[in-house]
Formats: C-alpha cells, structure tokens, sequence
C-alpha cells in the first residue's frame, strides 16, 4: 500500500511538473504554485551557422529544461553583461580602470589621444517629423581631436551623412543605427566643476535619468541610458557629478547639423568616484560642486521639427 | 556587441577597452595604440566572431563591417 500510493504521489507530482518548451524556464510562486516563463535570453537553437555554435543537438542548457528552476532569481543584466562577464575581468568599468590615493580613474596610458575627459558613449537620437529626411552631422573642430570610437565611421570631412527614417532612426550607407555614437577624450579645463550633486551610486543614476527625462529625452534613449550605466558605472559608494551641457560642449566640441529646423541637446555628466561619504573638510583634487546645476540646464520648452538629444557620461583619466 | 581587449590568455588580464552595439551591415571605427589585441563580435544568440590584431602604427583606425552570411 505504501508502495502504491508512493507511486501515485508521483504521478500527480508529475503531473503537476509540466513540461516547459524551449526557451522557457520553470518559475514558482506561492500564489500561482509553478508555471513556465520566458527565459531572459533566447535559446541557439536557431544559431545553425554561426562560429561559436553546437550543431549537432541539443546543447548542455536545454537537457535540463524541464528541471524546476532555482527559487532565487538573480538581477536582471542585458544579455551582453552575462557574455562580458565570462570573457573579461572589467566589464563593470567603463574602459581600463586604475584605482588611486588620490582619484580613481581612466587608465589613460591604454588609450590613444589626449585630454583628460574620457567621453564614454556620447550616444546621439533623433526625434522629428520626417519619415525620411538627408542630414548630416559634422564635428567642426579646428582643433585635433581625439576619437576612441565612432559607430558609424566618420568620414574625412568628420562627418555622418545619411537619412533620418521613421522619425526616430538614422540611415547610413544603407545600414539602420537606433542612434550615432562616439567615444572621445576632452580637455578638464573646458569643464565646469561648480555646479552638481554627490549622491550615492544608486541615486546617481537616478539623477541623471531624472535630468534626461526632464530635458525630454525620449524614451529609447533612457533605456539605453540605464541599461548601459547601471552595468559600467564603477561600484563606488558614492559620486559627484558635474554635468556638462551645451554651452561646456558646444565650445570644446563644436557641431554642425545641415538641417534646418534643428536643435541639438547636449548632455554628459563627468563623474568622480568616492571611496567614501564626501567630506567638506577634506581637501580634493576637483573641489566638491556647490551651485545648482539645473539653472544652466538647457531650456526644452520649444519642439523642433528634428530634435538631436545627445547623452555621454565621462570619468576622468591619468 | 563588438568588444575591443588587450590580446592576453589569462582572464584577468584580458582588459577590455572599449565595446559597442553594431546593427548587421554596420561598421564601428576605434582607434588604439601600439600593441596586440582581440577583437570580438557577439549577438544574443551566442554567434560569435573572434580575431586578434597586432596594431603597429602610433595610433591606428580600424574599421569592422558586421556582415551577416
């Protein structure tokens, strides 16, 4: 009898265990008891002709799909966190990173170029009215200067040209960008250091989407934002943070938009890392902000055929 | 993604310098100092691409068109 009613203890246990598809794993929750969910990233399945892939079957992961999931859920990380993570060590910095006494930073020697700014991702959107319209965007610099990266390349002229399609997307060379991006290293002494905020990393971040949102950026753009940030922005407890706006970049990175009926938002907030609660009385190397920074904030209050918003956190380097 | 790193067999000091999303058709340009590094390309989906380039010259730009086949 023992042995009968362990079996169909087992049945019905398996009954209730119902298999989930590919791609799916098994959740529990007290309310609902088990049930199948998405998996956070999609199965290789259909990855058939790629370098990296197992062609022959089924890979190691979905052997095991129907095996009722960890109770713990880990925090959510875009896709290309969990890939960065197993191939290299600094993923949560945003480039090579030197701690120091005095102020952790860019590791500046592994880069080409000068300036003492590390612009990481200034990412630029677009919203207009067009579906289709020419554009192109030119850095007007006589200077020299010094870029780490751009996506997509620049031209000789320094330039991007191409079409803004679907009022929210650029066109280049037939290739379609959700937005142009560019690394670069800038000069400290055309930043301004007196107007910000510390604040712990956390609320750091939120600050800072809070300013784009304000400035209307739109919605792409703060994903991308916070997706981005809240895995490269170093674990430090605390942050001050001296955002730059069009009147700092305007003058040491000067822009050129053939389009009319355009404006061009800027923003990049450079960010100095603390070990530890800033202290007034401690002397600093870039003094603690003391002036509001959002009395210089760009004004958004009239909307522009085609709306350039530009975002960019930057750290500084020796 | 496209990641750009220093071209080392340990983990730890296989630094990456720099990475960015690349649409299919797509081309990114960087520049880098003398020295030997790796150059990766990764979607979701676990394809991947991967090559090491030895750069020469004081500071050199590279392009990588992403081309999907």
């Amino acid at each position: 009898m023992k042995f009968l009613f362990s079996l169909l203890a087992l049945f019905f246990a398996s009954q209730a265990l119902a298999n989930c598809k590919v791609g799916q794993i098994r959740s529990w929750n007290k309310e609902t008891g088990y049930s199948c969910i998405q998996r956070f990233q999609s199965d290789i399945a259909g990855c058939v002709t790629c370098q990296g892939c197992n062609e022959k079957g089924p890979t190691f992961e979905s052997l095991f799909a129907n095996f009722p999931s960890a109770v713990y859920q880990p925090k959510s990380l875009p896709w290309w966190a969990h890939q960065g993570n197993f191939h290299y060590p600094n993923l949560h910095f945003p480039g090579v990173w030197k701690n120091r006494a005095s102020s952790s930073g860019i590791d500046a020697k592994y880069y080409p170029g000068k300036g003492e700014v590390h612009a990481l991702k200034p990412n630029i959107y677009i919203e207009s009215i067009h579906e289709e319209k020419k554009f192109t965007f030119s850095f007007t610099s006589k200077e020299e200067l010094s870029f780490l990266a751009t996506t997509p390349p620049l031209d000789t002229k320094k330039s991007w040209s191409g079409k803004i399609i679907q009022k929210d997307r650029f066109e280049v060379e037939d290739v379609r960008y959700d937005y142009l991006f560019y690394d670069i290293r800038l000069p400290q002494d055309k930043m301004q250091f007196s107007r910000g905020l510390c604040a712990t990393r956390e609320a750091t971040i939120k600050w800072m989407l809070q300013d784009l949102t304000e400035m209307k950026y739109p919605a792409i753009a703060l994903q991308d934002f916070e997706e981005h940030w809240k895995v490269k922005i170093p674990d430090f407890p605390f942050y001050c943070i001296y955002p730059q706006y069009n009147k700092q970049l305007d003058e040491v990175l000067p822009v050129s938009i053939s389009l009319e009926f355009s404006n061009l938002n800027r923003s990049l907030y450079v960010l100095i890392p603390h070990k530890k609660e800033p202290d007034v009385d401690e002397p600093q190397l870039i003094p603690f902000p003391i002036l509001d920074s959002v009395e210089v904030r760009p004004v958004v209050l009239i909307k522009y055929e085609n709306m350039f918003k530009e975002w960019g956190v930057a750290f500084l380097g020796e | 993604m496209v990641w750009v790193a220093l071209d080392k067999d340990q983990y730890k000091e296989r630094l990456l310098l720099m990475h960015t999303e690349v649409p299919v058709g797509g081309s990114f340009q960087f520049y880098l100092r003398p020295g030997d590094y790796q150059v990766r390309a990764s979607d979701e989906k676990g394809c991947e691409f991967f090559q090491k380039i030895k750069v020469k010259d004081l500071v050199s730009n590279i392009e990588i068109k992403m081309v999907k086949k």
